[in-house]
């Protein structure tokens, strides 16, 4: 069936925030959607909140809404625009659940919106646990002992008779959020209940647990036509009871016999037939290892993670065809996109070992608890490709950027077996590294096999590992030997470490081998016809596939590698755009990266693409391969900029700001010295490289003081110190200062924060805008709130902020992107951090103020001046209209993470609210984050002495205006009551009690200390969080937001724009 | 063990060897089935050949031996496992290649082989991993491979398969197993004849309709069971599956042809134009029936490959004879290709 030519225009829903379980694979797919619908002359039209994406670029979809995702502002926008179609299945759970909602609302029917792809019929019986198990009751499909409830009586029931351990999953939740498995009464309740919370339909899924058995998943899709078929099967290394985003999955599936595969492929294809599903599709078995006894665990009738991991895989852009079978094409009449040359009907076929390994952000939640379970825990993930399976994985472990040297860890290293196996048993996000540990003290594979279920196959892929190890360690490195590491994915650097020699020793000695890697093409068809996939990965073999083109000059981007905290989507949306600006320069575009959710590792991004760790080695033998005109390391975030001194060191040219300059603006010492040449002033302090040189500059800088380590990303460790006793904890506990790694103090100044982005030539700059963050100093510029244009800041604050910034830039000898943030104390400017590379916001600068900052960027790179192009120097004027930009957090999948807001990162995502009003520009971004907008109730305040102050005054009495009840904590309630603000002080045990009545709508607390779980501060906000209600840590943060419920509580007629609107005047 | 592939054009590569110790001269060939190896090993369209793997990873579930033979004669693979994981092994791969005297080769750039392959086709060489030295293996790969392949897997004499419906002659080139396991369970009876059975031999067991199996081997060298088939379409409804789809197709006036790249896996998409709608099949082989020699023929297609447009089906106008380039497959839940021999036996009864 072709193309449905009735489809003038199609409405795209995108994934809104990055958070816990909903990561950049939906700027994938939706980005591959868009592109694919719109190539066809369809009119696509987009919402998405999240402004860090790359589909919500202006040349995407033909309209773009950044604007929030819930179902009335989607109203009006389908009154707007009129669209023939909608396209729920690319946005994750968000989409699926708003297009339900559409649907049940009947606005759907009233404005004729056909859905495409998924029918409402298929969403209900794949997402209704109920018509769900129904449905494989009817089509014979087995499905785990369960049932559905809303009262935990039943669920105390179903266990006499069915026996612990049981899992329990909250209907319609993104992540399994608030799910878990309990193994006793008590576990039960608190879990049921934490369920039924957390659905939002208040219902929850008790299943028999099915823990231990195999956990595979298979990528399907089908056609209208009903031509159906696997694109990827999928095994998890981690039995049932880890979830699938938290656990290693190699693909394809390797410890199935050939009936268990075909026995799963037809049931998969078979619940694909009878959901009646168009487009792509995720299911999810559990295999008895012991027998063939198998259950149907979960169907999700989209695209997902699984499935841009399964594309990136396979290579196979499931999105993209999904889309067109959306929009009426069958798979016969289409072609795969990947090889240009075979049918997209074609089940790929895999020659090589692909892993899959989370990427935890433990390191900033130093409180969280590391065990894993039902509750997905990753920001993000990295993906290998490699010819055998020991390869892959440590592959991805390099891929990783951990500390750890390949499966060593050293805390690991001093423990006794029986301590091995109790944190393997635990299960935590280092069960890998203490297997290989365990495997390494000569415990048995049979025993952690018997502890944790895990294959035995993949047990002995690592306990081959650890042999290896050991042979480097003990045996003479001669060339065969050598060279099997290599095979194994052995870093230079770790045998260098095993051998106890410098790792450039290493290195020559291989190369004196002639031992390099080759690069083998992804090519769907395991080599079996000819096909043009310029999509490669290393491997230690004898053919090498990788043509270079000598004709042409190319430049290699590193990418950003996995999310994480401090890193995010935004940085693979610099990538992006900065390997576009390199084709349109002319020149071959490489891209290195390892994250399979990112648009940057998609098979049309660049001219050439390198699935491989951003590790010195890998990237060294790629240039090595490639001869590239010059490396830009700008844009992939820390993960790229901390390469440029090992490359610089090496002799390769970086294009745009050089090493020299990269190194001035990181080193303390030289870059204080230039800003006091430059006369621009810095918050005074200093690096300190132990306990009592901290004391003493502390005590001269005198407090606040703000600490942290050097070099690190998003702020992580990094804190305000109020006196001595705090500092010793800091220096003792929470970091390890040293000659080589100071831990830096300077002098807290109050006041507020200010963002330039800028770009310079080397003589020029120009400045897109400047913005503003609406809490004081003290909390990470990622988890602020930021203003476009600024609220507060005079004219003549501007003029020097721009003034500051050239002269830094310039002298700098900045060639492309850079970011300054600035404090105001509304007398003086002070520096606080350059970073001379592109940063989280340029994104949203690039969008909100139509400059392509990257492309401008990658131009100069390449030589040319600001004065010769279009887009002008200097600082341009503010637009007549207002953006917001709100951290998005996910602090309810990480059940003890404090949710205050610090000076170290915590968000996940953002959203931006725009509109020409700044009230109604702060009331869409609130929305846009989902967080409840009471009207009415309680509020509870408690705030630190420093807080007690007149600002303060005012906005709590700005809600007691709106109608509000205040109840405050004993030391608050006397500084409101004595300063006429009528507050009901509530003892401590009485508030727990308000907030689980539903009578406390809202928390203003900003506590003293932060990350104490003994605190009753803690206990607070993290039981507001549970109960989703806003949390304020910072009283700024509440004065906004009260800004945005009077503008909820005028009902006053807010319009939803296009992106473009904005632009043309 | 080391172990070293000789191709006949001179190129070496060296490796590791497995398996049954030994050296074997035959036909290179890959597969490209990510599972499925046991399977493939007794696959008697496989007889005599020497298979390069393209999935790098190979035994990871062991072997489930039920004593069937072994036709392929060696394999080369990247990695293969030695201690394998799965509830149902009896063996590991290893100890069934010893057991059949299957000869292995593994740490050998399989895709670099494949590539080779794909390039320039299916050639002769000799794998050992006996420490030959190149001196010998250049003598060695001048021995004949045997190609009376199908000799080896036919039967050897008529066998009757008793049932309460039809009698439906199979003509074995090798794959009898394979016909009767997916028609098992409809009580059909069948009348088994080795290939070389002439016509007047087969009239006399009054069957009604004829399967020709699918079996190792060219199609154009089997000369004698042409003429037989050619013969029987006078008088038989026919059905041909893979190689017997080929012989069917020359014995109708049809030519095959050498393909670039041969079809060798599970994962191809094939049209059916009586269904309006593909499917993933099965399939294994290096020739194709050409398109240009139906002309003028009473033939139809009835079946292409979604990649190169080859033909995998075809019909005949007027007389109720069909034929399939892939390979059978069972029922099963699932809408699938095992329509295409229902409905031919079906026709069958309806004629009766």
């Amino acid at each position: 069936m072709p193309l449905n030519k009735s489809l003038k225009s199609v409405l795209i829903i995108g994934s809104g925030p990055i958070v816990i379980g909903q990561a950049a694979e939906f700027d994938y797919s939706g980005t591959q959607a868009c592109k694919s619908i719109k190539e066809e002359g369809i009119r696509t039209i987009l919402i998405n909140s999240n402004p860090a994406t790359i589909m919500t670029d202006m040349n995407v979809a033909d309209k773009v809404y950044i604007e929030p995702i819930t179902i009335d502002t989607v109203e009006k926008i389908i009154e707007k625009e009129r669209p023939d179609g909608l396209l729920a299945g690319f946005g994750g759970q968000t989409a699926l659940n708003l297009a339900m909602n559409l649907k049940d609302e009947g606005i759907l029917d009233k404005y004729n919106v056909k859905l495409l792809g998924v029918k409402p019929d298929t969403i209900k019986k794949a997402e209704d646990r109920e018509a769900f198990k129904d449905l494989m009751e009817d089509i014979n499909e087995p499905t785990a002992k369960s049932i559905i409830s809303t009262k935990i009586e039943e669920c105390k029931e179903f266990v006499k008779e069915n026996g612990y351990p049981v899992i329990i999953r909250p209907a319609y939740t993104l992540g399994g959020t608030g799910g878990g498995t309990a193994h006793n009464e008590e576990e039960l309740e608190e879990i049921c209940a934490s369920g039924f919370h957390n659905s939002p339909i208040g219902q929850i899924l008790l299943e028999q647990s099915v823990a231990g058995w195999k956990e595979v998943e298979f990528e399907v899709m089908r056609d209208a036509k009903g031509n159906s078929m696997v694109i990827c099967s999928m095994e998890n290394l981690d039995p049932v009871g880890v979830h699938t985003g938290d656990s290693v999955v190699v693909a394809p599936a390797q410890t199935l016999a050939s009936h268990e595969y075909n026995m799963l492929r037809t049931s998969a294809l078979k619940i694909l037939e009878n959901l009646d599903l168009e487009g792509g599709c995720n299911i999810q078995f559990a295999l008895d290892y012991k027998s063939d006894d198998y259950i149907v665990i979960e169907v999700n009738p989209r695209v997902s993670r699984s499935s841009a991991l399964a594309s990136k895989a396979a290579g196979y852009p499931i999105a993209k065809i999904a889309s067109k079978i959306a929009i009426g094409y069958t798979l016969d009449e289409l072609k795969n996109y990947v090889t240009k040359t075979s049918s997209a009907y074609f089940e790929p076929s895999i020659d090589y070992t692909v892993i899959k390994y989370p990427k935890w952000a433990f390191d900033k939640f130093a409180g969280a608890a590391r065990k894993l379970g039902t509750q997905m825990k990753a920001t993000g993930e990295v993906m290998s490709i490699a010819r055998t399976f020991e390869s892959a994985m440590m592959k991805a472990l390099t891929s990783l950027e951990s500390k750890n040297q390949g499966m060593r860890v050293e805390h690991l290293e001093g423990l006794s077996n029986d301590e091995l196996l109790e944190k393997i048993e635990q299960c935590d996000d280092e069960r890998m590294m203490a297997i290989a540990q365990a495997i390494r003290q000569g415990v048995e594979v049979d025993k952690i096999n018997d502890i944790t279920k895990i294959d035995k196959l993949f047990l002995n892929g690592i306990k081959n590992i650890v042999n290896m190890e050991e042979k480097l360690k003990t045996e003479e490195l001669n060339s065969e030997l050598l060279l099997k590491a290599k095979k194994m994915g052995i870093a230079d650097k770790d045998i260098a470490i095993l051998k106890g020699v410098e790792t450039d020793e290493i290195t020559k000695l291989r190369k004196e081998y002639g031992i390099k890697p080759v690069y083998k093409m992804v090519d769907t068809c395991a080599a079996e016809f000819d096909a043009h996939t310029p999509y490669y990965y290393s491997s230690f073999e004898d053919e090498d596939e990788n043509e270079v083109d000598e004709s042409k000059e190319s430049i290699i981007v590193l990418g950003s590698g996995p999310i994480r905290i401090g890193q995010g989507v935004e940085f693979d949306y610099c990538c992006v755009h900065g390997v576009w600006a390199i084709k349109e320069a002319g020149y071959e575009s490489i891209i290195i990266n390892n994250n399979p959710e990112t648009v940057s590792t998609d098979f049309d991004t660049s001219d050439k693409l390198y699935f491989e760790s951003l590790f010195i080695e890998d990237v060294m033998s790629i240039i090595e391969k490639e001869k590239p005109k010059g490396v830009v390391v700008q844009f992939g975030g820390q993960t790229s900029i901390n390469l440029a001194e090992k490359l610089h060191r090496r002799g390769i040219n970086i294009l745009g700001t050089s090493y020299d300059s990269i190194d001035l603006a990181e080193d303390r010492e030289k870059f204080g010295k230039l800003l006091s040449d430059l006369n621009i002033p810095s918050p005074s302090g200093g690096g300190v490289t132990n306990l009592k040189e901290g004391l003493e500059t502390a005590n001269k800088l005198g407090y606040p003081v703000i600490v942290r380590p050097s070099y690190v990303i998003g702020g992580r460790a990094m804190q305000v110190v109020y006196d001595d006793e705090v500092l010793k904890t800091y220096m003792t506990e929470a970091v390890t200062a040293s000659k080589t790694h100071p831990v830096l103090i300077d002098k807290y100044v109050r006041g507020t924060e200010i963002e330039v982005d800028a770009i310079c030539d080397g003589e020029d700059i120009l400045i897109p805008g400047i913005m503003e963050h609406v809490e004081r100093t003290g909390v990470h510029s990622g988890d602020s709130i930021t203003v476009y244009p600024t609220i507060t800041l005079p004219q003549d604050v501007k003029d020097k902020l721009y003034e500051y910034t050239k002269s830094i830039a310039v002298e700098l000898k900045t060639k492309g992107l850079i970011n300054i943030q600035y404090v105001y104390d509304g007398k003086d400017i002070y520096v606080i951090e350059v970073n001379p590379r592109a940063s989280r916001t340029v994104p949203i600068l690039s969008k909100i103020t139509g400059t392509p900052m990257v492309k401008i960027a990658v131009e100069i790179m390449l030589g040319k001046k600001l004065s010769e192009m279009e887009y002008g120097v200097g600082l341009i004027p503010p637009r007549d209209f207002s953006a917001i930009k709100i951290p998005v957090f996910s602090t309810e999948k990480l059940g003890d993470v404090d949710v205050y807001l610090g000076p170290e990162m915590k968000s996940t995502g953002e959203v931006l609210g725009m509109d020409n009003d700044f009230e109604n520009a702060v009331y869409k971004a609130f929305k846009a984050t989902n967080t409840q907008m009471p009207l009415s109730g309680g509020v509870y305040v408690a705030i630190k002495d420093v807080d007690k102050e007149e600002d303060s005054l005012e906005i709590i009495k700005g809600y007691k205006d709106m109608g509000f009840r205040i109840y405050a904590s004993m030391g608050t309630s006397k500084f409101l009551n004595e300063n006429g603000v009528e507050a009901e002080a509530l003892a401590p045990d009485e508030i727990e009690n308000r907030i689980a009545n539903d009578d406390v709508k809202i928390i203003i607390n900003t506590p003293t200390k932060g990350n104490d779980k003994r605190r009753r501060g803690f206990k607070l906000r993290r039981k507001g969080s549970e109960h989703r209600i806003p949390v304020f840590t910072c009283i700024d943060t509440a004065e906004l937001f009260l800004k945005a419920l009077k503008i909820k509580a005028s009902d006053k007629e807010i319009e939803y724009r296009e992106l473009k609107s904005y632009f043309n005047k | 063990m080391s172990g070293i592939i000789y191709l006949e054009d001179g190129t070496i590569y060296k490796g590791e060897g497995f398996g049954a110790k030994g050296t074997i001269v035959g036909e290179l060939d890959f597969n490209t089935s990510m599972i499925g190896y046991q399977e493939v090993l007794e696959d008697s369209s496989n007889a005599g050949l020497i298979l390069n793997m393209t999935y790098p990873w190979i035994g990871n579930y062991g072997v489930k031996d039920s004593g069937k033979k072994a036709y392929a004669k060696g394999i080369i693979v990247k990695a293969v496992t030695e201690e394998p994981s799965n509830y149902e092994c009896n063996k590991t791969l290893i100890e069934y290649m010893k057991e059949r005297g299957i000869v292995g080769i593994k740490d050998v750039d399989t895709r670099a082989i494949t590539r080779k392959i794909r390039r320039d086709n299916v050639m002769k060489c000799v794998i050992t991993n006996e420490d030959l030295s190149e001196e010998e293996l250049k003598e060695r790969i001048k021995e004949d491979i045997e190609y009376n392949l199908i000799e080896e897997c036919s039967i050897k004499e008529i066998e009757k398969i008793e049932g309460n419906d039809l009698n439906i002659g199979i003509l074995d080139l090798g794959q009898k197993d394979r016909v009767l396991e997916v028609l098992e369970g409809k009580n059909l009876g069948f009348t088994l004849f080795p290939y070389n059975t002439t016509k007047k031999e087969i009239d006399k067991e009054k069957v009604d309709a004829i399967i020709v199996t699918n079996g190792p081997g060219l199609a154009s060298e089997m000369v004698d069971t042409i003429e037989t088939v050619k013969e029987l379409a006078k008088d038989y409804a026919i059905f041909g599956i893979s190689l017997g789809h080929q012989i069917i197709s020359i014995a109708l006036g049809a030519k095959v042809r050498k393909m670039t790249y041969g079809h060798r896996g599970s994962n191809h998409g094939v049209y059916d134009y009586n269904k309006n709608r593909a499917f993933i099949v099965p399939q294994n082989h290096g020739y194709v029936i050409d398109e240009n020699s139906l002309a003028g023929l009473d033939l139809k297609v009835s079946h292409i490959n979604l990649n190169d447009s080859t033909i995998e089906g075809i019909e005949h106008n007027s007389l109720n004879i069909q034929s399939i380039q892939f390979e059978l497959e069972k029922e099963s839940d699932l809408a699938n290709t095992s329509y295409i021999l229902n409905s031919f036996i079906d026709s069958i009864r309806e004629g009766k």
